[in-house]
C-alpha cells in the first residue's frame, strides 16, 4: 500500500489514502470523525449511526449518468422536517468533487454557485423572491437540517448533531439553488436534477 | 415463425417455377380439358365473340 | 456495527385513520404529503400528525387491476402502489376516465402507473423542459428530454377519486390542464396546475408483463383503442410475412422476367392457311411431352370476326387429341376521343402434348357467318409461362407491404384519423 501513514487519532486504525484530498473522514473502525487540519489530524466528535437504506449510491461504487460518472466517497445524512436525506461527496470523471443530494429519488448534483448579493437569513422566507445574478428565484423551502451520521470522507468538516439552516430556491427553467448559512456566512450551490431511472450502477437494483 | 414462412415462400417460388416450365393448367383450358377427357370430343365454346 | 451503520429500522406499517379509526397501510416515504382513508375518504396531513384536513364520502373507486400495497417491478425498479387517483377528462365532448396509481420506490421516488382502456403506462416527473416552446398546435414538433415528440392533444383533467398516500394534498375536483406530446413508446406531458407547471415523461408498458409483475391475473377486457404512446409491435407472423415477402418478391420477379425473355421457346413451323373455308392442315413434330407447346393464330380481321374450328390429331395413332375453336375479332374506328380498337387479331393456345411425336392440326372456318380470311399458324415448343411467377411476385410484394399497411392503419387509429369512433 502506498500509504502515507495517517492513522485515526482516536483508535489508531489506518485512514484511507484518499484523505489527502479530503478534509474530513469518518473512521471505519471507531465512532470518530477525523479532520485534517494544517496537516494534523484531530477527532471531530462521533460519526453517528446511519441506518442502512436502499440506495442507488454506495460508497466506492462508481455510478454513470448520461455522459458523466461519479464515485461516491462520503455519505452524510441530514434530518429535516419530516424525514432525512443523504448528501454524497463524490469524485467525478475529471477528479472534481461534487455534492449529490438524494432524497427519496429526488437527486440533484450540486456545484458551487457564486452569489453576487449580500443576503441575510431573515429576508429568506418561503414564497419570497430573491434576485441572484440577474435571475429571479423563489424560496421554496426554508428549514433546518441536522447532521445525523457520517461515513467516508468529505471536503469540509461536518459534525454529527450540528444544525444547518438551508433554503431551496427555484428559478427559471427548473434551476435549483441551495443556500446554507453557518457561522455568519452563506454558501451557495446550484443543483442539476438527475433522473434516477437513467442512473447506471452495479447497485441499481438494490 | 420466420422459418415456416420462408419455407412456404420458397416452396411457392419453386412451385411457380415448375408451373412455368411444365404447366399446371397454364395450358389452354379448352385443349387441356379435351386432352384430359381422352375423347377428343368438343368440350364447348370458350371465347368472347360478339 | 463497526462502520457505524445499522440495519434499516422496521418501517411504520400501518396507521389508524384519525377520522374513522380504520387501519391504513403506511407504505410511502416521508415526502408523501397526504393520506386519504380508503374507508371514510378522510384526507389527512402526513406532515402534521395525520391531521384531518377534509373528508370525501361516497367516492366510487374507479376500475383497474391494481390495489394499494401491491408490489412489482416497472422499468427495472421495484415499486409499491401507495395511492389511487381517479381522473376524468372531457376531450372533444366525450368523457374519458382513467386510474392513476401512485407508485413509490425508496431509490427512485414517486411516479405514476396509469390504467386506461386496458392500456398501462408509467410516467414520472422530469426536469427536462421543452427545448422548443410555444407551439402547441396539433402534430407540431416538440423537443424535450433528448427526444423529438409530436403534439398530440390538450385537455383538462379533473380528480374524481382519491385514496391512499399521495405526494401532495389533493382536493376532489381539482383541475389541471394537460398538454401531451408523443414519441411512442414515450410521451411527454406538460401539466399546468394552479400554482405550478410540471413535466412528465411517460413510457408505454407491456400489459401482460406488468400485470404479471404485480401478480395480477389478466381478466380484464382487451384494449379497444390504440393508446397515444402505444408502440407498433407487429406479431412474429406479420413480421415474418413481410420479411419473407421482401426477400422473395425480387426472386420471383427476376425469375418471371427470365421466363418472359427466354420462355418464347423454339419455333417448329409457321404456315399460312389461305383457304380456311375448305379447311387446311399442317403437320409438326413435338419432341417433348412434358413441356408446353404453343399454337398461335393470326388473321387480318378488321371490323369483322372470323371463327376457326380446330382439331389436333396424333399422326401415329390417328387419334384426335383435342377439338377446339376460337374466334378472332377486331374492330377499330374513330370517335370524339380519337382512334379506338377492340379485340385482337391473334389467339394463342398453349397445351401439353399427351406424347411426343408428329401432330396434325386441321383448321376450318366453322360458322357460316364468319369472315373467311387466311390465317397464319405458328407452332412453338418448350415455351415457358411467366404468369405464375409474376402473380406470385405481386403476392410477395403485398406481403412485404402488408406491414406498412398495418402500421398506417395503426397510426391512423392512434391519431384518430381512421374515421371510426373509439367505441
Amino acid at each position: 500500500m502506498g500509504f502515507d501513514g495517517m492513522n485515526c487519532p482516536n483508535c489508531g486504525a489506518d485512514l484511507p489514502e484518499t484523505l489527502t484530498r479530503a478534509k474530513m473522514v469518518a473512521c471505519r473502525y471507531c465512532e470518530s470523525a477525523v479532520v485534517l487540519e494544517d496537516d494534523a489530524l484531530r477527532t471531530a466528535g462521533e460519526k453517528g449511526v446511519m441506518a442502512e437504506e436502499p440506495s442507488l449510491f454506495v460508497l466506492g461504487r462508481e455510478i454513470r449518468y448520461r455522459r458523466e460518472s461519479w464515485l461516491p466517497v462520503g455519505q452524510a445524512r441530514f434530518s429535516y422536517g419530516t424525514g432525512w436525506w443523504d448528501e454524497f461527496w463524490a469524485v467525478d470523471g475529471g477528479g472534481e468533487g461534487v455534492w449529490i443530494s438524494v432524497d427519496e429519488g429526488e437527486i440533484a448534483v450540486e456545484r458551487p454557485y457564486e452569489i453576487d448579493v449580500t443576503l441575510s437569513p431573515w429576508q429568506l422566507k418561503r414564497g419570497e423572491n430573491v434576485s441572484l445574478n440577474g435571475e429571479t428565484f423563489t424560496v421554496t423551502e426554508a428549514d433546518t437540517a441536522t447532521c445525523m451520521a457520517l461515513r467516508g470522507e468529505f471536503p469540509e468538516a461536518l459534525h454529527v448533531g450540528q444544525a444547518y439552516r438551508y433554503w431551496h430556491l427555484s428559478g427559471p427553467m427548473g434551476r435549483l439553488v441551495t443556500l446554507e448559512f453557518s457561522e455568519g456566512e452563506f454558501a451557495a450551490s446550484e443543483g442539476v436534477w438527475v433522473d434516477p431511472y437513467l442512473i447506471r450502477s452495479e447497485n441499481a437494483g438494490a | 415463425m420466420t422459418r415456416i414462412v420462408f419455407v412456404v415462400f420458397a416452396l411457392a417460388t419453386g412451385g411457380a417455377t415448375y408451373a412455368g416450365l411444365y404447366g399446371i393448367g397454364g395450358e389452354d383450358a379448352q385443349i387441356a380439358k379435351s386432352i384430359r377427357s381422352g375423347s377428343g370430343g368438343r368440350v364447348g365454346y370458350i371465347g368472347g365473340v360478339k | 456495527m463497526t462502520d457505524g451503520f445499522s440495519p434499516a429500522p422496521s418501517r411504520l406499517a400501518a396507521i389508524n385513520c384519525t377520522a374513522c379509526g380504520s387501519p391504513l397501510p403506511a407504505l410511502a416515504g416521508h415526502r408523501a404529503r397526504a393520506m386519504v382513508c380508503s374507508y371514510c375518504g378522510a384526507v389527512m396531513d402526513r406532515h402534521d400528525a395525520y391531521r384531518l384536513l377534509t373528508r370525501y364520502r361516497d367516492m366510487q373507486r374507479p376500475e383497474g387491476p391494481f390495489q394499494i400495497g401491491m408490489t412489482g417491478e416497472i422499468l427495472g425498479v421495484e415499486q409499491v402502489i401507495v395511492g389511487i387517483v381517479g381522473v376524468t377528462a372531457s376531450i372533444e365532448h366525450e368523457d374519458y376516465h382513467w386510474t392513476n396509481y401512485q407508485l413509490y420506490s425508496p431509490t427512485h421516488g414517486y411516479s405514476w402507473m396509469t390504467w386506461f382502456d386496458g392500456h398501462i403506462t408509467h410516467s414520472r416527473k422530469t426536469r427536462d423542459m421543452p427545448e422548443t416552446g410555444g407551439n402547441f398546435a396539433y402534430k407540431a414538433p416538440l423537443a424535450a428530454a433528448g427526444r423529438q415528440f409530436q403534439m398530440y392533444e390538450q385537455y383538462v383533467a379533473r380528480i374524481s377519486y382519491l385514496e391512499g398516500e399521495l405526494t401532495w394534498v389533493p382536493a376532489l375536483g381539482d383541475r389541471t390542464q394537460v398538454i401531451e406530446a408523443i414519441d411512442p413508446p414515450h410521451g411527454y406531458s406538460v401539466v399546468i396546475g394552479e400554482n405550478e407547471t410540471e413535466f412528465e415523461f411517460g413510457t408505454y408498458l407491456d400489459r401482460r408483463e406488468t400485470l404479471a409483475a404485480f401478480g395480477v391475473a389478466d381478466e380484464f377486457p382487451r384494449a379497444r383503442t390504440v393508446h397515444a404512446i402505444q408502440p407498433f409491435l407487429p406479431g412474429s407472423f406479420h413480421t415474418a410475412l413481410s420479411g419473407a415477402g421482401k426477400l422473395f418478391a425480387p426472386v420471383a420477379l427476376v425469375l418471371g422476367l427470365t421466363f418472359l425473355v427466354i420462355g418464347t421457346g423454339k419455333k417448329i413451323t409457321e404456315t399460312v392457311i389461305v383457304d380456311t373455308d375448305a379447311g387446311g392442315s399442317l403437320v409438326f413434330p413435338l419432341t417433348r411431352a412434358d413441356r408446353l407447346a404453343e399454337l398461335r393464330l393470326t388473321a387480318n380481321v378488321v371490323n369483322a370476326w372470323s371463327w376457326y374450328d380446330m382439331e389436333l390429331i396424333h399422326e401415329e395413332s390417328e387419334e384426335t387429341v383435342a377439338e377446339f375453336d376460337k374466334g378472332l375479332e377486331y374492330y377499330e374506328g374513330y370517335d370524339s376521343d380519337g382512334r379506338w380498337t377492340e379485340g385482337s387479331q391473334t389467339a394463342t393456345f398453349r397445351f401439353k402434348p399427351p406424347a411426343a411425336g408428329a401432330y396434325r392440326l386441321t383448321i376450318t372456318t366453322g360458322d357460316p357467318k364468319s369472315a373467311r380470311l387466311p390465317v397464319r399458324v405458328e407452332v412453338r415448343e418448350n415455351v415457358m409461362l411467366s404468369r405464375y411467377l409474376f402473380g406470385l411476385s405481386i403476392f410477395f410484394i403485398l406481403c412485404w407491404l402488408s406491414l406498412w399497411f398495418r402500421q398506417s392503419r395503426f397510426e391512423a387509429r392512434r391519431w384518430g384519423d381512421d374515421g371510426e369512433d373509439d367505441d
